[in-house]
């Protein structure tokens, strides 16, 4: 019987693809992750800038910590699943995740169905990137500027284009017909966000709204105009002539204008379960550090389009429970994006 | 452009990109072969290896490793009952068949066959194309979806062997189950019964493991004398008959592509559905449509055409804006962005031999793996001799592990083993297990696209001169079924009805 050792073999070969080996646990006491190995959660399919950022980190991450770091993709409830999964999880270091921010603190401030957990319980391990929103329409559109958008030439409210609510680019195109008063409305149903920005390129749907790293290539490509920056535009050639949200909105809604800004840029950061061991966490926390801090770690994620902007735990746990406190019209805002 | 196809087709055979495709499609030919393992984890896989690399090796290794993955596939499909990948399923639904009367090298011949000229057919257009690339998928709007949806649907008769009434119920329920999980357009969870695992809806891939792979290896278990296997040995001899009918059977080849292309092009619609329209138009247009699901050779060569060729198709949007239309293309189009590559315009103009790079590694990696699947050819068919109480075990840990692996979901192996079970009832009273999947999948694109095109145009889109069209289309491949059926002799019905001729 030749098939069973070829059986057998392949059936080890798809445990260790899917994840299930696992190296020999190190003794209960000691917070070293040595010989470990390290679940990263992805909560989002492969492909896309989540996964992309996490196939890079592990490897140097395993490195720093001397475990083995895998990336596992948790797709569900737009991150919502995997981010209650992770709130349960043993807190031993073995078990962390790459959050989308705006969506992990969205959720929780508006109660979307579905949270289960304490969005300050997490243990912030850092922030792995920020990066502003970009509002874009086609380059062959009748819109050029955002004055455009602004006067409304158009008899027809402006649209954008989304997936669903809930999503980063749906709560954007709500804050942006609330604080400046836009005759506009959000066309929803769109499988992906890609599929959205093709509704732009084809004229049917005015605007939309991302992060700028998915939009980079639109916008070199020049099929597409930016209009409008959500967050700061430092360093981005091709935002130059792009008003900032902050600085275009009335007087009384820079509040609100602050407190999505603050949003959108808490970018992607990884975290661990409730309760690591603080010894523990700073291990972790360090290791991060060393691995995203490093010159030449930061020039290949630049290189590869993947920019780091890093932050220490602790100031992303501080940022988030800042968010936490945003002022009720803001929470308002947020509850209508997210249908509740 | 002639000169730059052949500087593409030096760059591809340089000896780092020629090392890096065959690593690709040695890869491939595991993953594809083994059931449910699908080729998106697969790529995410080998992306970092591909970080520092020049576009063309890395092309070579991820776009070889993925094309190979749905020839390879073919022998799942057709050795075991089980699709190897759920894009792959409608292969199943006639090779299974042939291998059960031992004709499993005709079986695998024609699905060789069909798979290459369909990957070459494919890519063929991908470059004809190339200059009206852009205005040609930007023409298709969410009304046009909708209206294909519904051409699709008109599938479901032909799709339902003898009983277009089983057939309809079957759809019905597919349709049905597409309303689980979040409403696209008001975010509000429906049928989930508070389980966050249904928001995403009800994956395909598990449906498809469970439904058409489990429940065969379950036929295979209960029947304790292994009634329904072949005993002795598989022809191998007849792969040159096989290849020899893919030739004979030109004409539908080309018409497999070419619809495997057209729904390959179109973001939204997914590859899962491209194999049973064409196997649909197969039988629609065979002149006995009756053997389709007992072995039909025409359907095994639609199904292979159709598996490689939507792949072309797939890559027109995601080169030509960066819009992937599956997981899989849009691993890929992480690789294009780490390799410094701008989808869009520029892959036209400056970046054009990449472009044209991945024709060719398309065409050699779809050529290499045929050749390794005719030498491989008779020791994978000695697999199918092993006993049942051996091979049935180690396969449905293989459908676990791919239900598993799709999501890293527990609840989608659950999914797997309810599909599974109605899997067996359905094989057991005769109603057909495609159409549901058909609803199953076009009930989502229905739903999405009728209310986007609502949303964006209101009414106005009904009278689309392209909706029309296409509706039109559908109704009238309805009529003519219905027509068919009611003239069919009677007599038809009286044939004995065997296992192989169970209602697919």
């Amino acid at each position: 019987m030749r098939l069973l050792p070829a059986l057998a073999a392949g059936a080890a070969a798809m445990l260790a693809l899917t994840g299930c080996a696992n190296a020999s646990a190190g003794d209960g006491n000691t917070v070293s992750l040595a010989g470990r190995t390290i679940e990263l959660i992805v909560p989002f399919a492969p492909g896309g800038g989540y996964d992309s950022y996490a196939r890079q980190l592990a490897p140097k991450l395993g490195e720093e910590l001397d475990a083995t770091v895998i990336v596992v993709n948790k797709p569900g409830a737009g991150g919502v699943l995997a981010t209650n999964e992770l709130s349960k999880a043993e807190p031993d270091g073995t078990t962390l995740a790459l959050f989308n921010m705006p969506g992990h603190i969205g959720s929780a401030l508006a109660g979307a169905p579905g949270v289960q957990y304490d969005v300050n319980s997490f243990s912030y391990i850092g922030r792995l990137s920020s990066e502003p929103d970009v509002v874009l329409t086609s380059e062959k559109g009748a819109i050029d500027t955002w004055s455009d958008v602004m006067k409304e030439k158009d008899q027809d409210p402006t649209r954008f284009a989304a997936t669903g609510p809930g999503s980063n680019e749906y709560m954007d195109g709500v804050v942006l017909h609330s604080l400046l008063g836009l005759d506009s409305k959000v066309i929803t149903g769109y499988s992906t966000s890609n599929e959205a920005y093709l509704g732009v390129l084809s004229g049917v749907v005015d605007l939309h709204s991302r992060s700028y790293g998915s939009q980079e290539s639109a916008l070199k490509s020049g099929d597409a105009v930016p209009l409008l920056t959500i967050g700061s535009k430092q360093g981005k050639k091709l935002l130059a002539d792009t008003p900032v949200l902050a600085d275009i909105v009335p007087p009384e809604k820079a509040e609100l204008a602050r407190s999505h800004t603050a949003l959108v840029e808490s970018g992607r950061a990884i975290a661990g379960p409730p309760g690591m061991k603080p010894e523990q966490l700073e291990l972790v926390r360090d290791a991060f550090r060393k691995v995203v801090t490093d010159p030449e770690y930061a020039a290949a994620a630049e290189e590869s389009r993947r920019p780091i902007s890093f932050a220490t735990g602790q100031e992303v746990a501080d940022n988030v429970a800042a968010l936490m406190r945003s002022p009720k019209a803001y929470v308002d805002l947020l509850e209508e994006a997210y249908g509740v | 452009m002639l000169e730059q196809l052949g500087s593409a087709l030096q760059q591809v055979v340089a000896p780092d990109s020629l090392a890096m495709l065959l690593l690709g499609v040695a890869i491939g030919f595991v993953v594809g072969i083994l059931p449910g393992l699908g080729g998106a984890v697969t790529l995410a896989l080998l992306i970092p290896i591909t970080f520092g690399m020049d576009p063309v090796p890395a092309f070579s290794l991820l776009l070889g490793m993925y094309v190979v993955c749905a020839v390879a596939g073919d022998f799942t499909s057709v050795l075991f009952g089980i699709p190897g990948e759920a894009s792959a399923a409608a292969m199943v639904l006639d090779g299974f068949p042939l291998n059960k009367k031992g004709q499993a090298g005709r079986a695998l011949g024609a699905a060789l066959a069909s798979s290459v000229i369909g990957a070459v057919f494919g890519v063929a257009v991908l470059t004809a194309l190339i200059p009206v690339l852009s205005p040609l998928v930007l023409m298709i709007g969410p009304p046009e979806l909708f209206a294909i949806g519904l051409l699709g649907l008109a599938f479901v008769a032909s799709l339902s062997g003898k009983n277009m009434f089983k057939g309809s119920i079957m759809a019905a329920l597919g349709v049905l189950l597409s309303l689980v999980g979040l409403d696209p357009n008001t975010g509000i969870p429906r049928y989930t019964f508070g389980s966050l695992e249904l928001w995403e809806g009800i994956g395909i891939v598990p449906v498809v493991v469970g439904l058409l792979g489990g429940a065969e290896l379950l036929q295979i278990m209960l029947d304790k004398d292994n009634r329904t296997r072949h005993h002795g040995r598989p022809k191998v001899g007849g792969i040159r008959t096989g290849v020899l009918e893919t030739a004979k059977h030109w004409f539908l080849v080309v018409r497999a592509s070419a619809i495997g292309v057209a729904v390959g092009i179109v973001p939204g619609l997914g590859g899962s559905m491209a194999q049973f329209i064409a196997y649909g138009h197969a039988k629609q247009t065979s002149k006995k449509p009756e053997r389709f699901g007992r072995g039909a050779i025409e359907g095994v060569i639609a199904s292979g055409a159709t598996s490689t060729a939507k792949d072309g198709g797939a890559l027109v949007p995601t080169i030509a804006f960066g819009v992937p239309s599956s997981v899989s293309m849009a691993v890929l189009l992480g690789a294009f962005v780490i390799l410094g590559l701008d989808p869009g315009p520029s892959m036209l103009t400056d970046d054009l031999d990449v472009t044209l790079s991945m024709v060719w590694i398309v065409v050699l990696a779809t050529v290499a793996a045929a050749a390794l699947g005719y030498v491989l050819l008779r020791p994978l068919t000695h697999l199918t001799r092993v006993k049942g109480r051996v091979l049935v075990p180690s396969l449905i840990l293989l459908l676990t592990l791919g239900a598993y692996s799709e999501s890293n979901s527990f609840a989608n192996v659950l999914v797997m083993l309810l599909f599974l079970a109605v899997g067996v009832v359905a094989i057991r009273w005769d109603w057909p297990r495609v159409p549901l999947l058909l609803g199953l999948v076009l009930g989502a694109i229905l739903e999405r696209y009728f209310i986007l095109s609502h949303s964006i145009y209101d009414w106005e889109w009904l009278g689309r001169p392209s909706v029309i069209a296409i509706i039109a289309v559908a109704l009238l491949l309805v009529v003519s079924q219905i027509l068919r059926a009611l003239r069919k002799p009677r007599t038809a019905v009286d044939t004995p009805r065997t296992k192989e001729g169970a209602a697919v």
